[in-house]
C-alpha cells in the first residue's frame, strides 16, 4: 500500500546539460543540449553526451524565438484536463540541412514541429543526430523579448564552450516518461503519413480563421472546417474535403506566429458523410522556416490509443527490411516511397511497412508538409513502449491463452472468447470487423481490436 | 510476533550501549513506540546502523508482501498494522543508506498524529519529524543527500503530499532555500495562506523563499488564478513595499506571465497584481520589450492592459520608435475590435510626432493596412483613414501597396482609397474574393448495401445499441439492419440467433426490463424488443412492454401505451408504430423482406425497386404489413408514377388494396399544405418528461393539411404526421425529439412537414434548451428530394437564432446547401425571418454571423434576396426606435449589397437614412442607401 499508486509514472527520464540554455544581447541565442544520438563518419549512430548541432547565425531573430516559443509551449501543455507539468524538452534533429524542434504534450494530443530551413540559417552543422535541449523559464522569457531586428547568433550545442564543472553537468532534470507518451510521440509519425493537404490560407485568411475558432474550454468539442471563399468556416458536419479541429484551442500556439505567416495550410485524412473525428496537421509557412501542429481526433484522445500501428507491430518480419529503409533514409533525407522502393528493391508495401515500424519505434519522423521521411532517432527507449502496447499485450495473451477459435474457409468467422464472453471476428476486405463494444464505437478509426489482433496473430501462426 | 525468519537476527556488534540489536529494534517497531527508537538509534555508531540495515528491510519486504496478501482493511487489527507501518520509517531513517532509504520514505504511510508511549498508551508524536530527528542524529551530510533524492522523486510521484511535507520538515531543520522543482513549489503556493503574517513568516525561513513565491507567481494555472487572488494581490504588494519581495523581480514574472498564450479566464490574478503594482512610465520604459512579448500571443485582457501602459509610457517620450511600428505589426493583425481601435489610435498619435522621435510616414502606412483585414467596417475606416492622413509623405511603393490591400475593404471605403491613390482598385464589385468559389454541394446520396451476412447484422447491431445514449441514431444503419432482421428471420431463426448471441448475450438492453426503466421511450427498446421476436420462436413471444401482445388483447397494457404515445410527439409516435409492427409482425406474422427499406442513403425508395419486392411476396400472403407499406409509399420519389401504376393494375399487386395502391402511384400520393401559424400568446403546454417549463413563447410555427382524403392505406400514425392544423396541440414531448438523420430520412419526400414537426423543438433552441443534435436535421432536410417551402424557412429562421453556435452552424449548412441547389426559396427565408426578428424570437446579432459566412462562402446574391425580403419587416417604422443591434444587420447588408451588385429600394430604408444624428443603425442605413444608389 504505497503512496503513489493508482496510475503510477513508472519511468523517469533524465536531463544532464553542461550548463543552461541562454539568450543574451552579447552571445546570442545558446541552447544546451543533452543525451540522444549523432552519426559518425562511417555512418553508425552512436550515443552522444553533448552533441553540437549549429553554429553560426540565424535571421529574423523574433521569427526564431516565437518558432522556439510555440514549440516549447506545446511541450508544457495540457490540454485535457490542464494542470501545471513538469514539461518534456524539446528534441533537436539536424540532418545536415534542416534543424527541426520537436514537442509533444503533456496531454499526448498535440506534436509540434518548427524546422529552421537553409535560408534562415547562415552556419555551420558540425554533427547529425538528435538530442534535447533545454528550455528554462529565463529563457522563455528572452524569447519572448526578442524583437525581429538584426541577426542572431544561433547555437545549438555548446561544445567546446562548456565543462564548467567537474562531472561535465551543471543542470540535472527529472521528468517522467510514461509509456502512453513515448507511444503518442512515435505514432504522430505513423498517422500523419495518412494526411493530404486540404486547404491552404494566406495570411489575411489565416489570421481571421485562427481568430474566429473558439478557444473556451467549453468549445473543446470536434469542429470541421470547409474551404469557403478564400478562407474556412466551421461546418456542421464532415464533408467531402472537411478538415477536422478537435479542440480548436489547441491551435492557440499559432497565433504569435500569424505576424510572420506567408500561409496556413491544413492537412487531413479523406473524410464523408457519417465520419468520426480525424486526425488534423496545421502548418504555418514562414519565411524559411514552418512550424507544424498535429491535433489528435479529440481533445481527451491522446495519439497514443489510435493503434494506427498495431497490425503493423504485430508482424515480427519487418525489422530487416526497415535497417535497410533507415540506412538509406540517413544517406537521403527526404526522398520518397518511390525512391526508397526502387534503391531497397522492396515493393511499395513493404517499404511503407518499414517506414510505420520505424515511425513507431521513434526512429524516423514524417513531414507532412514535404510528403517525406526523415530519421530521427527519439532520445527515448520508444521501441519497448510500442511493444508494451496493451492492446497488442492482451491480443497476444489471448493467443497465448488458447482463446482464440479460428474458422475454416475464406469467409469463415473466427470465435474470441474473453472472460466467457464470446467475440465473433470476421473478415471484410482488408480489415478485420468484430462484434465487441471498441469496433462499435470506433470501426477501424483506431485501429483493430484486441480481438481482431489476435485473430491476425493465430493466424499468422496456423 | 516476528515477521522474519529466524536466520536474519542479528545483534549489533561494537555497540558502545550494550547489545542493542535487530531483536531490539524489532520489538519497539512492533510497539510502535517512535521515541524509544530514536533514542535507541541515537546511541549507534554508523557500523551498527549498518548491521541493521538488512534485516530491516527483510522486515519491510516480508510486511509489504504480506499487506498485498491479506490487508485487513476494515478493523483494529488494521490500525494497528498501519501504526507499525508509520513506525517503519523513523527506524528506517538510522539504518538504511540513502539509495534504500528514500523509496521507503517515499512510500510510507505517515501517521503524523500520534504513537505509543512507553507504556503502550498513545503520544502524541509526528513521525516525520522524528524521522528527521534520526538524520540529524546521523551527521551533516544524510539530511541534503534525502532532501535531493526526495525532490526528485516528486515529479513522478501521483500523490506526492506526504513526500512534500517530509520535504517541508527537513528544509525547516536545514533552513535551507527551497528546492527548484515546479511540484514542490505548486504544492508549497497551495498550501500557503494569503495571510501577510503567515507568508512573511514562511519568506523570512531562509534564503530563495521571497524568489521562489516571485517565481511561483510567475508559473501559469498556479499563482493566482485561484479564488484567492484578491487577497494575495494585497499581500504580495505589501511585501514588495516592505522590499521582502523585490518588486522588479515580480513584476518581471507578471509580464512573464501575461505573455503565455492563456484563457482568459486564468488572468484576472496576474492583471490585477500588476495593476496594483502601478508600474511607473520609467519601469515601463525599461521593460518595453516585454510588455511587447505580450502583444502578439496573449490573452486579449493582457494585450488591451500592455497597449494601454505602452501608450501612456509613450506620451513621455519613453518608447524607441521602433517599438511603437513593432506593437503595431502584433496588434494591428489581432481581431479585437477594442485592442486595434486602441492600437490605431496609439500609431496616429505616435504618427503625428515630429523631430528625433517621429516615425516614418512610409511605415505607418504599411502598419495601418494590416487592419484594413479586420473583420468590422469601423475598424477598417479607421485605418484607412489614419493610412491616407500620411500618403502624401509615403514613397510610390507604398501608395502601390494601399491600392493592392483596399482591394478587401467595403466599396465606399474602396472608392475613398481609390480616390486617394489615383487608380483603380483590382476589383470593382464584390468585398471578397469569395466571388468564384462554388458553393459546398451537399454529398450526393449513395445506395444502401443491404447487410450480408448473420455474423455482419451482429456487428451492426452493436453499433446501434452501443451508441451512447442520447447520440443520434443512423438512419441508414437503422434501416439496413430491420432490412436484414426481417429477411434473415425469414430464412433461418436459428442461425440468425446464434449469430446475434455474441451482442444479445452482453448487451444490457438485454437485461432484465426492470434495469432499462431509465430507457423508456428510447426506440432501441422497441429495437430491442425486434431482436428478441427475431431471434425467438415465430408466434412465441417471450418479450414484454409494448410489443407483447396483438393489439386489443390486453386492455390495460394498451390504455397505458396510449397514454404514452399522447404524450409524445407524432414522428416519434409514427416510428415508434412501425418498429412495433415490426417486432410483432416478426413474431406473429413473419414477411420474407420489409417493403420500405430504402434504396439510397437519403431515404428515398425506388418505386420499381418497391413494385418488384411487392411482386415476390409468397402467394399465400394476402397482404403486407400496413406501416410498412404505408412508409414505403412515402419514401418513393415525390410525383405521379402512372408507369408503376399500371404495372400494379397488370400484376395485380398488393393483393385487396391493388386499387387504391395504383391510384396513389397515379395521383402521386398526399400533397400536404405547410404555412406559417403564428402563436398569439404564450401557451401553457402539459408538462412532460424530466422538469421544461410548461410556458411556451409565442412565437411562429407551421400547420399541416391535406386537400385529399388519405384512403386505407395511410396508417393511423401517418396521417397524424400529415394533418397538424393546429401545431399548439402537438408540443407535448417535443424536447424529447431525439436524433436527426433518423427524421429526414424517414419522409424524404416531404422535408417540409418534417421541418414543421420539428419547429417547436427548435424554438427550444432558441431559449437555450433542447436535444442537442436536432439542428443538424437542417441541412439535411436542405438536401432532401421533396419540396421546401415555408416549413423550413421558419425552421432555418430558427436555427440561425439558436443561442448554441454550434446549433447555429447547421442553419449555415443548410443555407448552402440550398444555394446549391438553386432553389427559389430565399425570399421565403427572409420573410420567415423578418417576421421572427419582428417578433423578438431572438437577438439580430444572433443571426448576423452565419449570413456572413454563407454569403463569403460565394452566395452573397441569394442572402442579399434574403435580407431585401428580411428588412422591411426589420427596419422601424417613422418614429419608433430602431431594434438592437439593428446597424450589425445593415452592415452585413452593405456587404451583401455590394457583393451581389444590387440596386434596389428597400422599404423604410429612405426614412432611416433620414434620420439626424450619428447612430449606428443610422449611419449604416446611409451606407446601404448609398450602396444600393451606385
Amino acid at each position: 500500500m504505497g503512496s503513489s499508486t493508482v496510475w503510477d509514472v513508472s519511468t523517469s527520464y533524465g536531463y544532464s546539460y553542461r550548463a543552461a540554455s541562454t539568450l543574451t544581447p552579447e552571445h546570442g541565442l545558446t541552447l544546451a543540449t543533452s543525451g540522444g544520438t549523432v552519426r559518425s563518419a562511417t555512418g553508425r549512430l552512436a550515443p552522444a553526451e553533448s552533441p553540437v548541432f549549429f553554429s553560426g547565425f540565424a535571421v529574423r531573430p523574433g521569427l526564431v524565438a516565437a518558432g522556439l516559443l510555440a514549440v516549447a509551449e506545446v511541450a508544457r501543455a495540457r490540454y485535457h484536463r490542464p494542470v501545471v507539468v513538469d514539461a518534456r524538452d524539446p528534441v533537436v534533429s539536424c540532418d545536415g540541412e534542416v534543424l527541426r524542434c520537436e514537442s509533444f504534450s503533456d496531454c499526448c494530443g498535440v506534436g509540434a514541429r518548427l524546422d529552421l530551413l537553409p535560408q534562415i540559417l547562415d552556419g555551420a552543422m558540425p554533427e547529425r543526430g538528435t538530442t534535447n535541449v533545454d528550455v528554462n523559464e529565463p529563457l522563455r522569457r528572452a524569447l519572448a523579448r526578442t524583437g525581429d531586428s538584426g541577426l542572431l547568433h544561433l547555437a545549438v550545442g555548446t561544445g567546446e564552450l562548456a565543462v564548467t564543472t567537474g562531472d561535465g553537468a551543471v543542470i540535472e532534470r527529472k521528468v517522467p516518461l510514461p509509456e502512453r507518451w513515448l507511444r503518442g510521440f512515435a505514432e504522430v509519425q505513423v498517422l500523419s503519413a495518412g494526411l493530404d493537404l486540404r486547404a491552404e490560407l494566406g495570411p489575411a485568411a489565416a489570421a481571421t480563421f485562427l481568430r474566429s475558432l473558439p478557444t473556451g474550454s467549453a468549445n473543446s468539442g470536434v469542429s470541421w472546417v470547409v474551404p469557403a471563399g478564400a478562407g474556412l468556416r466551421l461546418t456542421s458536419r464532415p464533408v467531402p474535403g472537411a478538415l477536422c479541429v478537435a479542440g480548436p484551442h489547441r491551435l492557440v500556439a499559432l497565433r504569435p506566429l500569424l505576424r510572420f505567416a506567408r500561409a496556413l495550410r491544413g492537412y487531413g485524412p479523406p473524410v464523408g458523410p457519417g465520419s468520426g473525428p480525424v486526425v488534423s496537421a496545421w502548418e504555418v509557412d514562414l519565411p524559411g522556416a514552418r512550424l507544424v501542429l498535429t491535433l489528435s481526433p479529440q481533445v481527451h484522445r491522446g495519439f497514443s490509443g489510435e493503434g494506427s500501428v498495431l497490425a503493423g507491430l504485430s508482424s515480427e518480419g519487418v525489422t530487416d527490411d526497415a535497417e535497410a529503409v533507415l540506412s538509406l533514409l540517413e544517406d537521403l533525407p527526404g526522398v520518397d516511397v518511390d525512391v526508397l522502393r526502387r534503391r531497397t528493391g522492396l515493393d511499395a508495401a513493404a517499404v511503407r511497412a518499414a517506414l510505420t515500424w520505424l515511425g513507431a519505434s521513434g526512429r524516423v519522423g514524417y513531414d507532412v508538409t514535404q510528403v517525406s521521411y526523415y530519421p530521427r532517432e527519439l532520445p527515448y527507449l520508444a521501441r519497448a513502449a510500442e511493444r508494451g502496447n496493451p492492446r497488442l499485450v492482451a491480443a497476444r495473451a489471448l493467443v497465448a491463452a488458447g482463446q482464440v477459435r479460428l474458422g475454416e474457409g475464406p469467409d469463415a468467422v473466427a470465435d474470441v472468447v474473453v472472460d466467457g464472453r464470446l467475440h465473433r471476428v470476421r473478415r471484410q476486405g482488408e480489415v478485420l470487423a468484430c462484434t465487441c463494444t471498441w469496433y462499435a464505437a470506433y470501426r477501424t478509426g483506431r485501429g483493430p481490436c484486441k480481438h481482431a489482433l489476435a485473430v491476425e496473430i493465430a493466424e499468422r501462426g496456423r | 510476533m516476528s515477521l522474519l525468519p529466524g536466520g536474519l537476527r542479528r545483534s549489533t556488534e561494537g555497540s558502545s550501549e550494550g547489545p542493542f540489536g535487530w531483536d531490539g529494534l524489532e520489538r519497539l517497531i512492533e510497539r510502535c513506540d517512535v521515541n524509544g527508537i530514536v533514542a535507541a538509534l541515537a546511541a549507534l555508531d554508523e557500523p551498527a546502523r549498518r548491521a541493521l540495515a538488512e534485516p530491516l528491510r527483510g522486515y519491510e519486504r516480508a510486511r509489504r508482501a504480506a499487506g498485498r496478501q491479506d490487508g485487513e482493511w476494515s478493523s483494529w487489527r488494521y490500525e494497528a498494522w498501519s501504526r507499525r507501518d508509520a513506525v517503519l520509517p523513523v527506524a528506517a531513517a538510522g539504518v538504511l543508506p540513502v539509495s534504500a532509504l528514500v523509496p521507503v520514505l517515499s512510500r510510507a504511510e505517515w501517521d503524523t498524529q500520534w504513537t505509543s508511549g512507553p507504556d503502550g498508551r498513545p503520544v502524541a508524536c509526528d513521525t516525520q519529524e522524528s524521522v528527521v530527528q534520526v538524520l540529524a542524529d546521523r551527521g551533516g551530510d544524510w539530511i541534503p543527500a534525502v532532501l535531493d533524492r526526495l525532490t526528485d522523486r516528486l515529479t513522478t510521484m501521483a500523490w506526492p503530499l506526504d513526500v512534500y511535507r517530509l520535504i517541508r520538515h527537513l528544509l525547516r531543520h536545514t533552513g535551507g532555500p527551497p528546492p527548484d522543482n515546479a511540484v514542490f513549489r505548486r504544492l508549497w503556493f497551495d498550501h500557503l495562506s494569503p495571510c501577510l503574517d503567515d507568508v512573511r513568516h514562511e519568506l523570512e525561513a531562509g534564503p530563495g523563499w521571497p524568489e521562489a513565491l516571485r517565481d511561483v507567481i510567475g508559473l501559469d494555472r498556479v499563482g493566482l488564478s485561484v479564488s484567492q487572488f484578491r487577497e494575495w494581490v494585497t499581500v504580495l504588494v505589501r511585501l514588495a513595499d516592505e522590499g521582502l519581495v523585490d518588486r522588479a523581480g515580480l513584476l518581471d514574472a507578471v509580464l512573464g506571465r501575461l505573455q503565455r498564450p492563456e484563457r482568459p479566464g486564468d488572468l484576472p490574478g496576474a492583471l490585477a497584481l500588476h495593476d496594483a503594482l502601478a508600474p511607473t512610465d520609467e519601469e515601463v520604459a525599461a521593460r518595453t520589450a516585454d510588455y511587447l512579448g505580450i502583444l502578439p500571443g496573449g490573452a486579449s485582457v493582457a494585450a488591451t492592459a500592455a497597449v494601454r501602459r505602452l501608450r501612456a509610457a509613450d506620451k513621455r517620450g519613453g518608447i524607441a520608435p521602433e517599438a511603437v511600428l513593432e506593437a503595431a505589426g502584433a496588434v494591428l493583425v489581432r481581431h479585437e475590435k477594442g485592442l486595434v481601435t486602441a492600437q490605431l489610435g496609439w500609431l496616429g498619435e505616435a504618427a503625428r510626432r515630429r523631430g528625433p522621435s517621429a516615425l516614418p510616414a512610409t511605415a505607418v502606412v504599411e502598419a495601418a493596412c494590416l487592419a484594413f483585414r479586420h473583420p468590422s467596417a469601423e475598424v477598417q475606416a479607421r485605418a484607412l483613414t489614419l493610412a491616407l492622413r500620411h500618403l502624401g509623405q509615403a514613397d510610390p511603393l507604398t501608395v502601390e501597396a494601399v491600392r493592392e490591400a483596399a482591394t478587401d475593404l467595403p466599396f465606399d471605403l474602396r472608392e475613398r482609397a481609390v480616390e486617394a491613390t489615383g487608380g483603380a482598385t483590382a476589383r470593382v464589385s464584390g468585398s471578397d474574393a469569395s466571388q468564384t468559389v462554388a458553393p459546398v454541394v451537399a454529398p450526393a446520396p449513395v445506395g444502401i448495401i443491404p447487410i450480408g451476412s448473420g455474423a455482419e447484422a451482429a456487428e451492426e447491431l452493436a453499433a446501434l445499441l452501443d451508441a451512447p445514449f442520447g447520440n443520434p441514431l443512423d438512419a441508414v444503419r437503422l434501416e439496413r439492419f430491420l432490412a436484414a432482421l426481417v429477411s434473415l428471420a425469414h430464412t433461418d431463426r436459428l442461425a440468425l440467433r446464434e449469430a446475434l448471441s455474441p451482442v444479445t448475450s452482453r448487451s444490457f438492453w438485454f437485461q432484465d426490463d426492470a434495469e432499462l426503466s431509465w430507457a423508456n421511450g428510447s426506440p432501441l427498446l422497441i429495437l430491442r424488443d425486434a431482436v428478441r421476436a427475431a431471434t425467438g420462436p415465430a408466434a412465441g413471444p417471450a418479450w414484454t412492454r409494448f410489443a407483447d401482445l396483438p393489439p386489443g388483447a390486453r386492455p390495460k397494457r394498451e390504455r397505458r401505451r396510449k397514454k404514452w404515445e399522447r404524450a409524445h410527439h407524432p414522428l416519434i409516435r409514427a416510428l415508434f408504430a412501425r418498429l412495433r409492427e415490426i417486432a410483432l409482425g416478426l413474431a406473429w406474422s413473419p414477411v420474407p423482406h420489409l417493403l420500405s427499406t430504402p434504396t439510397t442513403s437519403d431515404g428515398l425508395l425506388d418505386q420499381d425497386v418497391l413494385l418488384d419486392r411487392l411482386a415476390v411476396l409468397p402467394p399465400g400472403r394476402a397482404w403486407p404489413w400496413p406501416e410498412d407499406l404505408a412508409l414505403a409509399l412515402l419514401r418513393i420519389p415525390p410525383g405521379p408514377h402512372p408507369a408503376a401504376a399500371a404495372r400494379v393494375r397488370r400484376e395485380g399487386l398488393g393483393g385487396p388494396q391493388s386499387q387504391a395502391l395504383a391510384g396513389w402511384l397515379e395521383s402521386g400520393g398526399i400533397a400536404p399544405r405547410v404555412e406559417p401559424y403564428p402563436l398569439q400568446e404564450w401557451i401553457l403546454t402539459a408538462q412532460v418528461g424530466y422538469g421544461f417549463e410548461p410556458f411556451y413563447p409565442p412565437h411562429v410555427l407551421a400547420s399541416i393539411q391535406h386537400e385529399a382524403s388519405l384512403g386505407p392505406l395511410l396508417t393511423q400514425p401517418w396521417g397524424e404526421v400529415f394533418s397538424c392544423p393546429r401545431p399548439e396541440d402537438q408540443l407535448q414531448g417535443v424536447d424529447y425529439l431525439p436524433g436527426s438523420s433518423v427524421w429526414a430520412g424517414l419522409l424524404p419526400g416531404y422535408p417540409d412537414v418534417v421541418a414543421a414537426h420539428v419547429l417547436p423543438a427548435l424554438v427550444l433552441h432558441c431559449l437555450e434548451r433542447g436535444s442537442d443534435d436536432l439542428p443538424t436535421v437542417l441541412p439535411l432536410l436542405a438536401g432532401s428530394p421533396g419540396r421546401v417551402g415555408p416549413g423550413l424557412a421558419l425552421a432555418v429562421g430558427y436555427g440561425l437564432g439558436a443561442v448554441d453556435a454550434a446549433h447555429r452552424l447547421s442553419a449555415v449548412d443548410a443555407l448552402l446547401v440550398l444555394a446549391a441547389r438553386g432553389e427559389p426559396l430565399w425570399p421565403e427565408l427572409g420573410r420567415a425571418l423578418g417576421q421572427l426578428l419582428d417578433r423578438r424570437a431572438f437577438p439580430i446579432g444572433r443571426v448576423v454571423g452565419g449570413l456572413r459566412d454563407v454569403g463569403r462562402s460565394g452566395a452573397w446574391p441569394q442572402v442579399w434576396q434574403l435580407l431585401e425580403a428580411a428588412l422591411p419587416a426589420v427596419l422601424p417604422a417613422p418614429g419608433e426606435a430602431p431594434l438592437t443591434a439593428l446597424n450589425q444587420l445593415l452592415a452585413l447588408a452593405v456587404e451583401a449589397a455590394d457583393g451581389a451588385g444590387a440596386r434596389a429600394g428597400i422599404e423604410g430604408l429612405d426614412a432611416l437614412a433620414g434620420r439626424g444624428g450619428s447612430s449606428r443603425a443610422v449611419s449604416e442605413a446611409r451606407r446601404l442607401r448609398q450602396v444600393l444608389a451606385r
